[in-house]
């Protein structure tokens, strides 16, 4: 047994290496190899050229780094007898990730401000039923939708697409948002209250400052999720305003002459590299707190 | 010119969860009323119900002239100050005290003037550029009073404003809130379970239990003559003594017979019958030795509690515990054995079975 008071222990304590760490270590290793491996596929292949890709050398290196693909991808593939690359869809995407994300953002905001503080009659009801609607799946929803985005004229437009991601958002925001103003003392409300401040200016100056933190991880979630989205997009968008996911799928899909692999990895790239770029850039947020000090010391 | 707050058959909640019930209290013009209660007797709904910050079930509100039963919060010419401060994290201290003001569409130039004055009256000007979080609590509170002081309201509430502070803060900011209400003369209305405050602070004193107001009173008074066996133990430190006994009824007053001694009390008038009832003596009605001429019981010390200027000392004369204060010098110990001259003759007596003085 290992002495619990050795005689000599002096300042800090000697790390030790047990073999339990080293399985924990190894499997960690093992585990990021698994995720990395194939975005280094992806991204190896983008560069090749064709011959070497038909060489079958899955895993090596690119002989010569060749741009061309990318630029195919961008701007020159086809799908079907389109042949205008990502680029297209990438606007496409843009225009229906931003508004959509600031609205449902900003919508679940007012939501989960107004109940968590104004307490309004039937209140615990309504949030009850956001929360349950929040855990059907979505597909449940696409037939009654596209009546319902057809009945007011908005079906296949970039406004019917918006509101759809809209509505569908507002769940998660809501809850989101309900949760984090919990955590915000009422008295802090009350104050304001006493101040003479009403309903939209204790929410435009106190709450959405408070709610920083919160404002972009929500957005992130949202934004990430919207541009994610291929069965939506397909299904409300419109042929006008497909989304960057969809036309990669039929850009991927088109199977007339060879596969020009490194183009479909190219696009591929291009179309997932916005909510990673996102993710790198807003990481320090999520676990930055702002209230602090606030109440008590 | 202060403003007098009128409370009228107030109920707060309903039925079995009624928290305040059928309240009546008149506060007068420039009067520091202090809510005091231990927690849950419904101080901090009432203080939030003349905010019009809780509904009521039942009653009005007025103050002033005016009956502001259904009135907003800001229409009702109130300041509040919480106990967690309730500072904007958001804005620095100039801009948490220039808030209700620009909200209230203030001249720029009379909020400058307005947050300069109560921010000179608290001595806040080092801080104004500062965050809430950069501040320490007793600057916090400051800013908290600050902005009720630059709205230039009638009536201050005051939620328990000093229990988050340690205790020499505490006793600072004490005295800074007394010479506010000194200077301002301002209504203002204060709760807290902390006796020292409600003493020091108060001209009058509500005691509170479970929505109903037991006491309404001069600190003086309420110390005193307490109304009935709750106030007497709530009221003092350490708390009141009880000895249960019984009144006989004499030709000049009646007698208290009791475990402990028996005592005349000439000039007590009998409520008839043979009523049980208890004898409530301060600690400072208990003293320590012979010859007092007060009626004595031999008492054995468990603990002595030396707060410097005075000594505690907690003793058994048998079954019963007692508590007597001692000068500072006092030099015994647990265990020895010591003479107690109780002054029962102006003890407070209270009926056993309803808990109300006698007197």
């Amino acid at each position: 047994m290992r002495d619990a008071f050795p005689q000599n222990a002096n300042g800090p304590r000697p790390a030790r290496v047990t073999p339990g760490r080293i399985g924990l270590y190894a499997f960690l290793v093992v585990a990021g190899l698994f995720f990395l491996l194939p975005a280094y596929v992806m991204l190896m292949t983008s560069f090749k050229s064709m011959e070497q890709i038909r060489s079958a050398q899955i895993f090596a290196l690119p002989h010569v780094f060749d741009w061309s693909a990318w630029i195919t991808a961008w701007s020159s593939a086809c799908a079907g007898v389109n042949c205008t690359g990502v680029s297209v869809g990438f606007w496409n995407s843009v225009k229906i990730t931003v508004p959509a994300t600031i609205l449902s953002v900003l919508l679940g905001a007012i939501t989960g401000y107004a109940l968590s503080f104004w307490r309004p009659p039937g209140g615990k009801i309504l949030f009850a039923a956001i929360t349950i609607g929040g855990f059907i799946p979505l597909q449940i929803f696409l037939f009654p939708m596209v009546r319902a985005t057809a009945a007011l004229g908005l079906y296949n437009s970039l406004p019917g697409i918006v509101l759809v991601h809209v509505v569908f958002g507002l769940p998660l925001t809501t809850l989101l948002f309900r949760n984090y103003y919990a955590s915000i003392p009422i008295e802090l409300f009350k104050a304001a209250r006493v101040d003479g401040a009403g309903f939209w200016r204790i929410f435009a100056s106190l709450m959405l400052p408070l709610s920083l933190p919160m404002l972009i991880v929500a957005g992130l979630m949202q934004m990430t999720g919207i541009w994610n989205d291929f069965l939506l997009g397909l299904v409300f968008a419109g042929r006008d305003n497909l989304p960057m996911t969809v036309q990669l799928n039929n850009i991927v899909t088109t199977t007339t002459g060879q596969r020009e692999y490194n183009v479909h990895m190219a696009a591929t790239v291009l179309t997932a590299l916005v909510p990673l770029v996102a993710y790198f850039v807003s990481g320090r947020w999520f676990v930055r707190g702002i209230t602090a000090g606030s109440v008590k010391g | 010119m202060p403003v007098p707050v009128s409370l009228r058959s107030i109920d707060i909640g309903y039925g079995s969860t009624a928290v305040v019930k059928d309240l009546n209290l008149e506060i007068a013009p420039g009067e520091f009323l202090v809510l005091l209660g231990p927690s849950g007797c419904g101080k901090s709904t009432l203080l939030n119900a003349i905010a019009g910050l809780t509904e009521l079930a039942r009653g009005e509100i007025w103050i002033g002239e005016h009956n502001v039963t259904w009135a907003d919060p800001k229409d009702r010419g109130i300041g509040m100050v919480f106990q967690s401060y309730a500072l904007y994290p958001n804005m620095n201290v100039e801009k948490n005290l220039s808030f209700g003001l620009q909200v209230a569409g203030v001249a720029k130039e009379e909020i400058a003037s307005r947050v300069a004055r109560a921010s000179a009256i608290l001595q806040l000007e080092p801080y104004l550029k500062r965050r809430p979080s950069e501040l320490s609590g007793g600057q916090r509170q400051r800013v908290a009073i600050g902005r009720a002081l630059v709205r230039d309201v009638d009536i201050f509430l005051f939620d328990e404003p000093l229990s988050n502070l340690d205790a020499k803060l505490r006793t600072e900011l004490r005295v800074e809130i007394k010479k506010l209400h000194q200077e301002l003369g301002s209504t203002m209305v204060y709760v807290t379970h902390d006796q020292v405050e409600a003493m020091t602070l108060a001209n009058r004193i509500a005691i509170m239990r479970d929505g109903v107001i037991q006491q309404l009173a001069t600190p003086k008074e309420i110390y005193q003559r307490p109304a009935n066996l709750f106030v007497a133990g709530f009221i003092g430190s350490p708390a009141m003594n009880f000895i249960g006994g019984q009144w006989i009824k004499t030709d000049d007053g009646v007698t208290f017979r009791s475990d402990l001694a028996d005592v005349d009390l000439p000039g007590r008038v009998h409520p008839g019958g043979e009523p049980a009832v208890i004898a409530g003596l301060r600690p400072e009605q208990i003293i320590v030795g012979s010859n007092t001429g007060l009626p004595e019981v031999e008492a054995t010390i468990t603990v002595v509690d030396a707060m410097g200027p005075e000594t505690v000392i907690w003793c058994t004369a048998g079954k019963i515990l007692l508590s007597a204060r001692a000068s500072g010098d006092f030099a015994g110990g647990p265990g020895d054995r010591i003479t107690l001259g109780l002054d029962l003759a102006n003890a407070a007596y209270f009926d056993q079975a309803s808990g109300l003085n006698l007197s």
